[in-house]
């Protein structure tokens, strides 16, 4: 604001000074007419007579009025007490006496101007605030207005959100109840759940396409799903709704006018088509449908995906589990603690977590000689051979193992029976160990033979020249003695090893027995040997030498039973079933009970493997049943055993 | 008679020498085919007593040497007789089949006798 070039002052009562300075402007208010100061013109300073009657009460007065205007006073002289007043309550700036009012004038003019000048930068200085604070208060508008439509958008958002999160709630939901579902129709029924609130539905049909080219058709009739094969042609991947209504309309045999059309794509488990049939139904509804059956395409198009993956994953797993169960031989899974995890059938199955010698052999120990039970962690295919029950097995087991894994998961076990081809080699060792046998002992007997026809012959000789003094005779006599007994033994021998070539003819079990004892001399000697043979002269058929092995083994075997001196019994009667009955009997330890029932198995011993060279009982049982008899035993531990054959007698001489 | 002992067992040819020579025939002895085929060609007997298992060569082979028209009788001696397989032309050549052990060591030398006669 400009200032203005003269300073204004306004002189109230009392004689206005004569000599003005050319900048001041005064304006004076005569003792009797001066108008009540609130009606005063404004000056930039007004001075009030000191000492006039109504001075004091102008001021006062004036002063309530316009408590920031300058005032001064003019007197010709000041009191103590006025100077106080004028100062204290009047606020009075100048004290102008008239004796130095030339100079105290513009000095007090001065002052004036200069408050003229602060209070006029002090009221811009208010204006300014003034309009700053317009102007702040124009923002804050503007803020409240802003913060009132943030509040409100936030609120709208929030109602958006809010809303959306009940669709995403609603979506798990849906989700959550899809994948709960096992079959496609209970998932179909969770789509229609779904579309409940909408009105203008009026029918949802779905039809499903398989990797075998398979199509359903679901369809609903209340609450109730119905399923067809279809075998219409499927619309591809870009078909348009023409087509798709085509494939509904073919095999529904109606038409499908209002239907919105949802691919699901099952991937590598096939295909499906949802059909909504509408009712005059608004762009927008149409819209909401649309919208929330896209966002439920992927779930419901995966759950059944998933069934069908399902479904085919079981027909396959089935398919193996029949292959691994209809597979002949025992093969077991198990773990490296032999624990079996699966078993085929031939193997056995069992609850629990079962090592697998419980299963298979069942037994809580170990196979004997099973490699297995040695090293289950090992990294190698493992080989060998277990006798369970009454049948040996060949077993090959391969470890499983991760690849780069340091252990082994476990382990494939597979059983083979070998049973039969290994009986059949042991029959063949047998047989090539007998006939070694047999070519020995006559290689030796026959070797035997010379010297001892020479020594029999010589004595003949010398005794035939022998003189009858003295004994001479009769020790060549005895020595030719000894040589035939000798040859004896080895005839016996020859024939012994020999059995079984000759023909099927009548012989007489106790004249069978007797040549057979001979043979045995040595076993029998620690024993005392009870013979009763009262069947001479009954006929059985039989070839000799093959029914002196069996004898011969099961009186060898009689005689090996007792370790100590004990008592064999040989006696052989006709029964009155006319048959020919022979009785072993020793007074042995006995058979237990747990190897009775094997005794006859081919090649059942007690020795090692490999030992002995015994026919075995089941070789003898064979020759008697050969020739028509039978075999059969008692036995009673700690007191002996008793083998008794009967052959049926042959009638006639 | 002129008779001839091939067997390789000393015993035996002493026991069958002693009879044979009690009855007043001559008698030779060989312990092994080679030396009885030898004195075979050099003595010409009437019987041969001929073994078959001997070292160098057997009965069966001697016997192929003297060949088929041979004059002499042949007692083909064997403890392996009814087990060896004897080749079919040897069989037919001889005239009587011995087989080891002897029972009678006089009884064999009457039964050559009787081929002799």
């Amino acid at each position: 604001m400009a200032e203005t070039p003269q300073t204004r002052i306004l002189w109230v009562g009392g004689i206005p000074p004569t000599e003005i300075p050319p900048d001041l402007q005064v304006l004076s208010l005569p003792e009797n007419g001066v108008p009540p100061p609130a009606r005063w013109p404004e000056a930039d300073l007004t001075v009030i007579r000191w000492g006039l009657a109504e001075s004091r009460r102008w001021a006062e007065e004036w002063r309530r009025h316009f408590p920031e205007a300058p005032l001064a006073l003019s007197a010709a002289q000041f009191s103590a007490d006025d100077l106080r007043v004028g100062i204290n309550q009047l606020w009075s700036l100048g004290f102008m006496t008239d004796a130095r009012l030339a100079s105290e004038l513009p000095a007090a003019a001065e002052k004036a101007a200069e408050r003229r000048r602060q209070r006029g930068a002090r009221d811009r200085t208010l204006q300014n605030f003034g309009r700053r604070n317009r102007e702040l208060e124009r923002l804050t508008e503007i803020l409240e207005k802003t913060v009132v439509e943030r509040t409100s958008n936030l609120e709208a958002s929030t109602r958006e959100e809010k809303e959306k999160l009940a669709r995403e709630r609603q979506l798990i939901r849906f989700l959550n109840e899809i994948s709960l579902q096992r079959s496609t129709g209970d998932i179909l029924r969770v789509v229609r759940r779904e579309l409940r609130r909408f009105h203008k539905i009026q029918n949802l049909v779905v039809a499903l396409r398989d990797t075998d080219q398979r199509t359903e058709f679901m369809s609903f009739r209340g609450d109730q799903i119905l399923r067809h094969e279809g075998s219409d042609k499927w619309p591809g991947k870009e078909a348009d709704d023409r087509e798709r209504q085509q494939l509904f309309a073919n095999h529904f045999g109606r038409p499908f006018h209002r239907t919105l059309f949802f691919p699901l794509d099952l991937h590598s488990a096939g295909e499906g088509l949802l059909a909504v049939e509408y009712s005059l139904m608004g762009e927008e509804e149409i819209g909401l449908i649309t919208d929330l059956l896209n966002e439920r395409l992927r779930p419901v198009g995966m759950a059944v995906e998933r069934l069908f993956l399902e479904d085919r994953l079981r027909r396959f797993a089935g398919r193996w589990e029949r292959t691994f169960d209809g597979f002949r031989d025992p093969i077991a899974v198990i773990d490296s603690r032999m624990k079996v995890l699966r078993g085929n059938r031939a193997f056995g199955a069992g609850p629990g977590r079962r090592s697998c010698h419980e299963l298979f052999a069942g037994s809580d120990k170990p196979c004997e000689a099973c490699p297995v039970s040695v090293q289950p962690e090992s990294a190698q295919t493992l080989q060998g051979t277990v006798r369970i029950d009454r049948r040996v097995y060949r077993l090959s087991s391969w470890p499983v193992q991760e690849p780069r894994a340091v252990r082994i998961s476990g382990r494939v076990t597979h059983y083979t029976d070998i049973t039969e081809s290994r009986e059949l080699y042991l029959r063949m060792l047998q047989s090539e160990k007998m006939s070694a046998i047999g070519s020995l002992a006559g290689n030796i007997a026959h070797e035997l033979n010379n010297p001892l026809t020479g020594i029999r012959s010589l004595a003949q000789v010398l005794e035939a020249e022998a003189t009858d003094e003295g004994t001479l005779k009769e020790d060549l006599h005895q020595i030719e003695n000894a040589a035939r007994r000798c040859q004896t033994i080895i005839r016996h021998l020859l024939d012994f090893t020999r059995g079984g070539e000759g023909p099927i003819v009548p012989v007489s079990l106790d004249e069978v027995v007797e040549s057979t004892l001979p043979l045995l001399k040595t076993v029998l000697r620690p024993h005392r040997l009870e013979l009763l043979l009262t069947a001479r002269n009954a006929k059985i058929m039989a070839e000799p030498h093959l029914l002196q092995q069996a004898v011969f083994n099961l009186i060898n075997n009689a005689c090996q039973a007792m370790k100590d001196t004990g008592r064999i019994g040989v006696a052989s009667k006709v029964t009155t079933d006319n048959e020919v009955e022979l009785r072993i009997i020793d007074t042995g330890p006995g058979i237990p009970e747990e190897i009775r029932g094997r005794l006859f198995e081919p090649f059942f011993t007690t020795k090692k493997e490999g030992d002995g060279t015994g026919l075995g009982l089941s070789t003898s049982r064979a020759i008697v049943e050969k020739y028509g008899g039978r075999i059969e035993f008692n036995s009673v531990l700690g007191q002996g055993t008793e083998f008794i054959l009967r052959f049926p007698r042959r009638e006639g001489p | 008679m002129k008779i001839l002992i091939v067997d390789d067992e000393v015993l035996v040819r002493r026991s069958l020498e002693r009879v044979v020579r009690k009855q007043g025939h001559e008698v030779w002895e060989a312990a092994d085919g080679v030396d009885g085929l030898s004195k075979w060609r050099e003595h010409d007997p009437d019987l041969v007593f001929l073994d078959v298992l001997m070292p160098g060569l057997t009965g069966p082979q001697v016997l192929e040497e003297i060949g088929p028209s041979r004059r002499a009788k042949v007692i083909l001696m064997s403890a392996y007789l009814g087990q060896e397989k004897i080749s079919e032309g040897s069989v037919l050549a001889v005239d009587m089949f011995l087989p080891k052990p002897f029972e009678d060591v006089f009884e064999i030398v009457r039964r050559a006798e009787e081929l002799l006669s």
